[in-house]
């Protein structure tokens, strides 16, 4: 194939990473590791060559992993600039889809190498649309500005292959707004869909209360949770959206607290549980006894024949 | 208000020569027009906001005429018929559903508006003896373009001969001077205002007229002899609704005589959850994204129920202060709301249908309405019964 350079090997330190097109995705594997220690890199690594310099566009683990073990060399096929910046660009995006699809800013990565290697506004058009790009001019701004975001954001998005859909309601925030938020992320792995429900209620809660995000954050209920070190990670993720919710949703929260009071008024006997909708949309609640013998009816009917029982019932309706 | 400005006009080749799209390149002949074979590209690709100034006249090809799509799973509905006769609106609710609903943002009308009436004598030959409740404003504000498309004027005559109908346009407008040479010459024509405190409008429903120009519309309609409606829908949210709503109450029943008010209905902001992060988009900062809202047992995001009670409550009490018989209702809420603001719920949307059709043939005798059999409302298919549902 023309332009193609192919059987050639190279030092470690000629090949470099292209600044934008830096998206590696899935985490970096035991099994390669090992295989490359113990056999070496066996396909070549893409690379091309811009400006006099080699970047690689294909092989990013590879090389990462020939240069933790100092391997001196690495098999490479060469592109040059002549091959075309949108083929390299569709070479790496097969090398990304190999798994899934490609996320937020693996695509506006490539996006952005074409553009800044002046392909045609027409073939970008096509590219916007190959990779689900919006075609809001706004949008795309603020997609764009992930590529100013911090390496521990971009790695955090690139660990939980996020898409534009669940990023969408961090892409107006400044990167002071998002570094608490990636954060509490990285520092209690936070899966992704928790982190963007918790960031919603944490920017919607600040600009309610008209007051910053920081004061959120350092409110009594969460810098509880927080500074806990008893709680696991999970127990502080489940405990944290919680004081956030309150903080949030105060009425809801309040009308929880009073539903879940009542509750506890009532003498129930063990066989017997209140169940009722928690966004309270949904009239009424559900009694549900289990029976399994007879002492079990006397306890059901016990419930139902106090009248204090009934009185509170009554009163969680009227909630 | 501002007027609505258009900056380009697309035509369908198909319909370039009709009557109706002449009169849109005589009123608007300082626009430029392009003529084509299909859907130019622009309107595809143009932004919502973009969108609001550029009108296409083509055909419709589908029914005109539909059951206004309303909700489901225990909200009551009320069998309202709506009219498609313009898809896209310029002006710019900030909570407006069509910018998620609308596969285009393009202001678009139908030179073949026309089949609206054999659509509409097909489905009234089918319900001879049922008072039914028709309009236009489903996916744009039946005004707006009035000046421009002269529409609803095409369509007023044709429902002016119609027996048991009444004909609503719902307007957040003040353009109600197209509409004089109607004056005293229609009983069935309903001239809707929806209606919210200034606060909301300024903020929140962006190139439409001021409460005050609503009203004062509104006042213009009633000299007219035309019979009114208004819309306290959605009702927001905000620190001081409690007085805003007040207020707007006092001054709507300062200005209008009840007995000039065919209906009024109350229905919370809900809206499906997808259209969040549009209007977080266009419109940064708004607050009607950030209440108290759940999700719905119809899938839309609305008010926490006791925040919808309280609110509903206060509007409804005051209205009642002022017109203890006009007949209001809730547009797309459950019994328990009905039941704990009005003290009584319709069985289902059947009934509520009948409600209106009772309130309707007692209060306009002249009209020589049919009197109402509940059992003639209760066969009604209406799309949101269970078994109508499933089927679609």
């Amino acid at each position: 194939m023309k332009n193609l350079n192919q059987n050639k090997s190279l030092n470690v330190n000629e090949i470099h990473l292209e600044p934008d097109f830096d998206i590696n995705s899935s985490p970096e594997s035991g099994q390669l590791r090992s295989s490359i220690y113990q056999f070496g890199i066996l396909s070549p690594l893409i690379c091309f060559i811009n400006k006099d310099r080699i970047y690689v566009i294909d092989g990013y683990k590879r090389l990462n992993i020939a240069a933790d073990l100092s391997l001196k060399s690495v098999p490479v096929i060469v592109l040059d600039s002549s091959f075309g910046f949108e083929k390299i660009a569709k070479i790496r995006l097969f090398s990304l889809n190999y798994d899934s699809e490609p996320n937020l800013y693996q695509k506006i990565s490539i996006f952005h190498f074409l553009g800044i290697n002046s392909v045609p506004i027409q073939e970008l058009y096509a590219w916007r649309n190959q990779l689900n790009l919006p075609h809001n001019e706004s949008q795309m701004d603020k997609i764009k500005r992930i590529l100013q975001w911090p390496k521990p954001f971009l790695n955090y998005i690139n660990k939980y292959n996020a898409s534009y859909r669940q990023l969408r309601p961090l892409l107006d925030k400044s990167e002071a707004e998002l570094q608490p938020i990636f954060d509490i992320g990285i520092q209690l792995s936070v899966r992704l869909v928790e982190l963007i429900n918790i960031s919603e209620l944490v920017f919607e809660s600040a600009l309610n209360k008209k007051v910053s995000i920081e004061e959120i954050l350092s409110h009594d209920s969460v810098r509880v949770v927080l500074s806990n070190d008893q709680l696991t990670k999970s127990q502080k993720t489940q405990h944290l959206k919680s004081a956030l919710f309150s903080l949030r949703y105060p009425a809801i929260s309040q009308h929880r607290l009073k539903a879940l009071q009542k509750t506890k008024d009532i003498n129930l006997p063990p066989n017997a549980q209140i169940r009722f909708d928690n966004s309270f949309e949904s009239e009424g609640l559900q009694l549900i006894i289990n029976i399994k013998d007879e002492n079990d009816f006397t306890s059901a009917l016990s419930l139902l024949n106090t009248k204090k029982n009934i009185a509170s019932l009554k009163e969680l309706l009227d909630i | 208000m501002k007027p609505i400005s258009i900056s380009h006009i697309y035509i369908n080749r198909d319909v370039r020569d009709s009557a109706f799209a002449k009169n849109i390149i005589s009123k608007l002949s300082n626009i430029p027009i392009t003529i084509s074979d299909s859907p130019p590209e622009k309107l595809e690709s143009s932004s919502i906001a973009e969108g609001k100034r550029l009108l296409y006249v083509t055909n419709y090809k589908g029914n005109f005429c539909k059951p206004c799509p309303g909700t489901s799973h225990d909200y009551i509905c009320c069998n309202y018929q709506v009219i498609n006769e313009t898809t896209g609106c310029p002006l710019d609710c900030a909570y407006c559903i069509l910018q998620s609903y609308m596969n285009s943002s393009v202001l678009t009308v139908y030179a073949n508006y026309y089949k609206i009436l054999e659509e509409f004598d097909a489905f009234t030959a089918k319900f001879p003896d049922r008072i039914i409740r028709i309009g236009t404003g489903e996916l744009a504000d039946s005004l707006a373009l009035e000046e421009y498309t002269g529409i609803s004027s095409l369509l007023i005559p044709y429902f002016d001969t119609k027996h048991n109908v009444f004909f609503e346009l719902k307007s957040k407008t003040n353009h109600v001077r197209h509409l004089e040479s109607f004056q005293n010459k229609t009983e069935n024509l309903v001239l809707s205002w929806s209606l919210n405190p200034d606060h909301v409008i300024t903020n929140i429903e962006f190139k439409t007229a001021s409460l005050k120009e609503r009203l004062e519309s509104a006042v213009q309609a009633q000299k007219m002899g035309f019979k009114l409606g208004f819309h306290f829908d959605p009702v927001i949210f905000y620190d001081e609704w409690e007085s805003g709503y007040s207020n707007v109450i006092d001054q709507l029943f300062q200005h209008i005589n009840p007995d000039n008010i065919v209906w009024i209905s109350i229905g919370g902001l809900r809206f499906p959850p997808s259209l969040k992060e549009t209007i977080r988009d266009r419109f940064p900062g708004t607050s009607i994204i950030r209440g108290e809202q759940i999700i719905g047992k119809d899938q839309k995001t609305r008010y926490f129920k006791p925040i919808r009670l309280k609110m509903f409550r206060s509007i409804y009490s005051r209205i009642r202060y002022y017109s203890p018989d006009v007949f209001t209702y809730f547009c797309m809420e459950d019994k328990e709301i009905w039941k704990k603001v009005m003290g009584f719920a319709p069985i289902n949307t059947n009934h509520l249908d009948f409600m209106f059709a009772e309130s309707l043939y007692n209060r306009f005798p002249e009209m020589n309405l049919s009197k109402p059999m509940y059992e003639k409302y209760l066969k009604f298919e209406s799309i949101h019964d269970p078994a109508i549902q499933s089927a679609i």
